[in-house]
């Protein structure tokens, strides 16, 4: 059969554009190397096209983790009007730059993002002195989130969210450790809220509740949900799972001492990402456990040296920790916070450590999965505020635009859009 | 028998005249004593030894040892009140409860069933979660002497550690009821009621408190703080006062509790109010209203400031603070007329123009009134300057001016007066004078804001008068120090003067152009716009038309022409592509189309110019928020 070269210009045309997953006639590439303008807002734009029905591919590796889109007018209207850079695509250029990124000898991938997770925070309602950097991040983006906290944990609602994050909290049911301040009006108001939802739900003290809340969101993580926590929300999740048969919790917080055997009596089998800890039971102290090494010491705390590097994984056969890792760069600024960083030798095997300071054995950024779902858990408090302490005014992301500790944050809220593929690992 | 040494005369002189057997027996007695006596010397010295190592195993945690050594030392000594105390913290520490229950009733047997044993009785049941017991073990206590208010507060303390509130609020209650008196446990209860999210209640009882011991209104204050941190809470708190200052006209603390509350709550007018009646009530003559109404000038709140301060000036035109509050109506008609004049349109420019007048004949009555007062050369300076910017009223501005520097010319206000003479001078097309007059300050002050400032304006006055060298000399060396506020306006002036000299060697456009700026400036509107035209008629082509253009288009502005004005600013980017005015020109266009003309669509067009045209703009963030805002984007 003879073909005409006319014909198979044609063909090979809709051969490369059934191979090519969205390039269309004209399309745009949001660039997210060095020369995006604003990789934060390029986040929440990608949400918004997606929330209007139009599917992105995200360019795993290539040029900091790209967007694709088409070029339609609103699209170049949003991205615009929100500051966000982006170059536009003839087809050809497209089909190009696909070709480009499948490419066998390249650790490049497409994602396909069609559907925007529904986000849940866990923040309590009350506004507390400190700043939670997901929600400035997801606020900043222009990303759309409900906030739920214990009642809406407890009522099951976990279930109408893909994606979950916590931050700042404290599930052992200590306050944070906050108790310097116990005399400070919201001190007083977080124990009493806490209190009174404890009672609620039946149960007498306030540990016994955060405990109830961590089992629920373990279950919902089980069930395929996927949950992203930062600082403390992190290893006070795993203290308290490991705690459940003991109590853990200093007389000052809950009125009774821990138990003498509280150590002998930790479950680590229960746990998420930590295993071999051992909490902190002095109540003056504002630490959880040794799962924190907390922040440099005095001599060493100084935010031009603080640094962690990202790991590079394969963006076709890990594409998970892949697209977790996007970034313009390898190296990352450190930040303190009440959880700084993981001790390396108290984290499970087979968590995937993604990003570590080097020669300190500590682990910055980790990812893991449980039953259908995954958590990762990403130490520190504000990616650009080194020393985030209590009472400090929010940090203006206007100000940090290309921050690549807030993208980390940010990768987490577009990975579960990503279409769900068979593991190739 | 004879007793020869000192030592037997000593014994012969302690047994006097006894028999050998009496004396006998009396020896075999003493010594029996004096061993019993070494013996429980050595038995105290090892209960001590004991009771210091269990004491330092139980704080070094090791309980497991410290236990069994307290349970034998109480054995042995079971009335011992130290050791009681430290077995009992054991078994809690431990979390052994039933034996801390048995510990408490083992004492309970040897002293009876007092208040204090019972109360900890009682919180031992409820840590070992017997919480009905619990209760019934604290009323227990109650019952030992339902009389005396040490029982409740014992009872109290046991139930607040055990955070069990709402049942300590029952208890004290139940107290006052049993004892006919309502006005115990104010302090306690006031602390429950806030703890359970109930300040009208616990407002009572702190205003009880206060009633009953006026100095207490400060320790009540930091405790209404610790459960008012929500608005909700501050307004029940708030209806709880005001009732109170119905009920009691005439408590002082209630009313400056209430407006505490209030302000807590930003309610300005109801707190200038109660400050009102303080202020009569304990004829303060002003001074609280004039506190008040400082403070909410501060906040921005004017009306309410202004209230205050005419309050004073009514009620007590001779009091000490009136001069002052005069001088603060004044300054706050003139913060309010600069916040509106910000605002942009005509509305507010209206509204701006009558706030600034009545600042005026604020300041004007001050003067009048208080001619002594030390704050004269600041309230004319300030007075000069509406004159001058607002009123257009060069000359009397000019004649206050000197007036200070003659009369106060040692004052700080004279300095500042020396400067604005030099900007009437200006205005008024007296070079020569204006140079003077800043070259004569800029010598006397030589650095800081005002002589920085005064160096600017010699640098203009060069600028206007076409000697361009001189002008360039100076801004090079303002620019160079960038933290003050002029670097900014001296590099664009730097800039200027580069760009735009030539064709001849008179620099003909840019000496036309500087006269239109100084035009511009004497708000000669009219005139400049007649120089603009004829620098664009002669030099269209010149690199000064792109600047004349944008002149041109905000006198047609400042003439109230404003489609002329929108039209000459769209010119630009048609007629001056590459020039740095093209996106401020939009900006100004896109400005009038938002706010004169109300033409949401055009504004939007003007501003996505700005971001697709020009993505490097300074204003391109501005143009956004701006589309944002216009498209109803919750930004």
């Amino acid at each position: 059969m003879m073909f005409k070269p006319g014909k198979i210009v044609a063909i090979c045309t809709l051969l490369l554009s059934m191979q090519s997953p969205n390039a269309s006639a004209q399309d745009l590439i949001v660039p997210m190397d060095e020369s995006q303008s604003n990789h934060l807002k390029a986040y929440g734009v990608t949400f918004w096209v997606l929330q209007g029905g139009t599917e992105v591919d995200w360019l795993l590796n290539y040029r900091g983790g790209s967007f694709l889109m088409p070029a339609l007018p609103e699209i170049q209207q949003e991205l615009r009007v929100r500051g966000v850079s982006f170059e536009m695509l003839g087809g050809a250029d497209a089909a190009r730059v696909i070709a480009d990124v499948e490419r066998d000898d390249s650790n490049t991938a497409i994602i396909r993002l069609e559907k925007t997770p529904r986000i849940a925070v866990y923040a309590p309602k009350q506004t507390l002195p400190w700043d939670d950097a997901v929600l400035l991040a997801l606020t900043y983006a222009e990303v759309p989130y409900d906030v739920v906290y214990d009642d809406d944990v407890m009522e099951g609602k976990l279930a109408d969210y893909d994606w979950l994050h916590l931050h700042h909290e404290d599930f052992t049911g200590q306050y944070g450790k906050f108790y310097s301040y116990r005399s400070l009006p919201w001190y007083i108001e977080q124990q009493r809220n806490a209190e009174e939802t404890a009672r609620r739900h039946g149960f007498r003290k306030v540990s016994h509740l955060k405990l109830a809340v961590v089992e629920t969101i373990k279950s919902y993580v089980g069930n395929g949900g996927f949950l992203f926590a930062m600082c403390s929300g992190t290893d006070t999740f795993d203290i308290a799972l490991a705690a459940h048969q003991t109590d853990i919790v200093p007389a000052e917080y809950d009125g009774d001492p821990i138990n003498t055997d509280a150590i002998a009596r930790l479950d680590y089998e229960n746990t998420f990402a930590f295993r071999d800890f051992r909490p902190s039971f002095n109540a003056g102290e504002y630490e959880h456990s040794d799962i924190d090494v907390g922040p440099p010491p005095a001599q060493l705390r100084n935010p031009a040296l603080d640094f962690f590097t990202l790991f590079e994984f394969s963006a076709k056969w890990d594409p998970v920790p892949a697209m977790l890792t996007q970034n313009h760069v390898a190296t990352v600024k450190g930040f303190i916070g009440q959880t700084t960083a993981f001790a390396k030798d108290k984290v499970k095997p087979g968590v995937v450590v993604m990003a570590e300071a080097p020669g300190r054995d500590q682990v910055r950024y980790l990812h893991g999965s449980f039953g259908q779902g995954t958590y990762t858990f990403y130490s520190g408090h504000d990616p650009e505020d080194y020393q985030h302490l209590v009472d400090d005014p929010p940090t203006d992301l206007n100000l940090h635009k290309k921050s690549p500790g807030y993208r980390l944050i940010l990768n987490n809220v577009l990975f579960p859009a990503a279409r769900k593929k068979k593991q190739k690992t | 028998m004879k007793l020869t040494t000192g030592k037997h005369n000593i014994k012969a002189s302690f047994w006097p005249n006894i028999g050998d057997t009496v004396r006998l027996a009396l020896l075999i007695l003493l010594s029996i004593t004096l061993a019993t006596t070494t013996l429980a010397q050595q038995s105290d010295a090892d209960m001590t030894a004991r009771f210091q190592l269990a004491d330092s195993y139980l704080r070094s945690g090791q309980y497991d040892r410290a236990i069994p050594l307290l349970q034998d030392l109480y054995r042995a000594d079971p009335a011992s009140q130290v050791f009681f105390v430290k077995l009992k913290q054991g078994f809690e520490n431990t979390k052994r409860y039933e034996e801390a229950i048995a510990l408490v009733d083992s004492r309970i047997e040897l002293e009876g069933p007092t208040a204090v044993l019972l109360a900890e009785k009682g919180r031992f049941y409820f840590l070992d979660d017997q919480e009905d017991r619990a209760l019934l073990t604290w009323n227990r206590a109650v019952d030992t002497d339902a009389l005396r208010t040490g029982t409740y507060l014992v009872v109290y303390n046991s139930m607040v550690q055990s955070r069990l509130y709402v049942e300590a609020i029952a208890l004290l209650e139940s107290g006052r009821e049993a004892m006919g008196n309502e006005t115990l446990f104010r302090k306690e209860l006031g602390r429950l009621y806030g703890l359970t999210s109930q300040p009208e209640l616990a407002m009572s009882e702190y205003l009880g408190l206060i009633e009953a011991d006026p100095r207490q209104l400060g320790v009540v204050k930091s405790r209404v703080a610790q459960f008012s941190s929500r608005l909700t809470q501050v307004q029940k708190s708030i209806d709880v006062v005001e009732d109170a200052v119905r009920d009691n006209p005439l408590n002082r603390q209630f009313r400056e509790l209430l407006a505490w509350f209030y302000l807590e709550a930003d309610m300005y007018a109801e707190a200038l109010d109660v400050n009102r009646a303080i202020d009569r009530m304990e004829k303060e003559e002003g001074r609280v209203l004039f506190g008040f109404a400082s403070r909410a000038l501060s906040a921005d709140e004017y009306d309410v400031a202004l209230s205050a301060y005419e309050e004073i000036l009514e009620r007590y035109p001779d009091a000490v603070v009136t001069p002052e509050a005069l001088r603060g109506k004044g300054e706050t008609f003139e913060t309010w007329a600069n916040k509106s004049a910000g605002l942009g349109g005509r509305r507010s420019e209206s509204d701006a123009i009558q706030k600034y007048r009545k600042a005026s004949e604020a300041y004007i009555d001050f003067l009048a009134r208080y001619p002594g007062n030390g704050n004269v050369p600041y309230v004319m300076l300030k007075l000069a300057g509406i004159e001058a910017d607002v009123f257009d009223e060069p000359d009397s501005a000019r004649v206050r001016l000197t007036r200070i520097i003659e009369r106060y010319p040692n004052h700080p206000a004279s300095d500042n007066a020396s400067f604005q003479i030099g900007r009437m001078h200006l205005l008024a097309g007296e070079l020569n004078e204006a140079f003077l007059s800043f070259s004569r300050l800029e010598q006397n002050l030589r650095i800081g804001e005002l002589a920085e400032d005064a160096r600017f304006e010699l640098a203009r006055i060069h600028f206007y008068r076409g000697d361009f060298e001189s002008s360039q000399s100076l801004v090079e060396a303002l620019k160079e120090n960038t933290s003050t506020d002029i670097a900014n306006n001296a590099i664009e002036l730097k800039l200027l003067l580069i760009e735009n000299k030539g064709p001849d060697s008179l620099n003909t456009p840019l000496t036309k152009f500087a006269s239109a700026r100084l035009l511009e400036r004497q708000r000669k509107y009219l005139e400049a716009l007649s120089v603009s035209n004829d620098i664009l008629a002669e030099y269209a082509n010149h690199q000064i038309a792109d600047d004349t253009r944008y002149l041109r288009a905000g006198a047609l502005m400042e003439l109230g022409r404003k489609e002329e004005a929108v039209q000459a600013y769209e010119e630009i980017p048609l007629m001056h592509p590459q020039s740095f005015l093209v996106d401020r020109s939009l900006f100004s266009a896109a400005e009038i189309y938002e706010i004169h003309f109300e033409s949401i669509e055009k504004a939007i067009e003007m501003y996505n110019r700005i971001v697709i045209e020009h993505p490097g703009s300074l204003l391109v963030s501005e143009a956004r928020t701006r589309i944002r805002l216009l498209r109803g984007d919750d930004v």
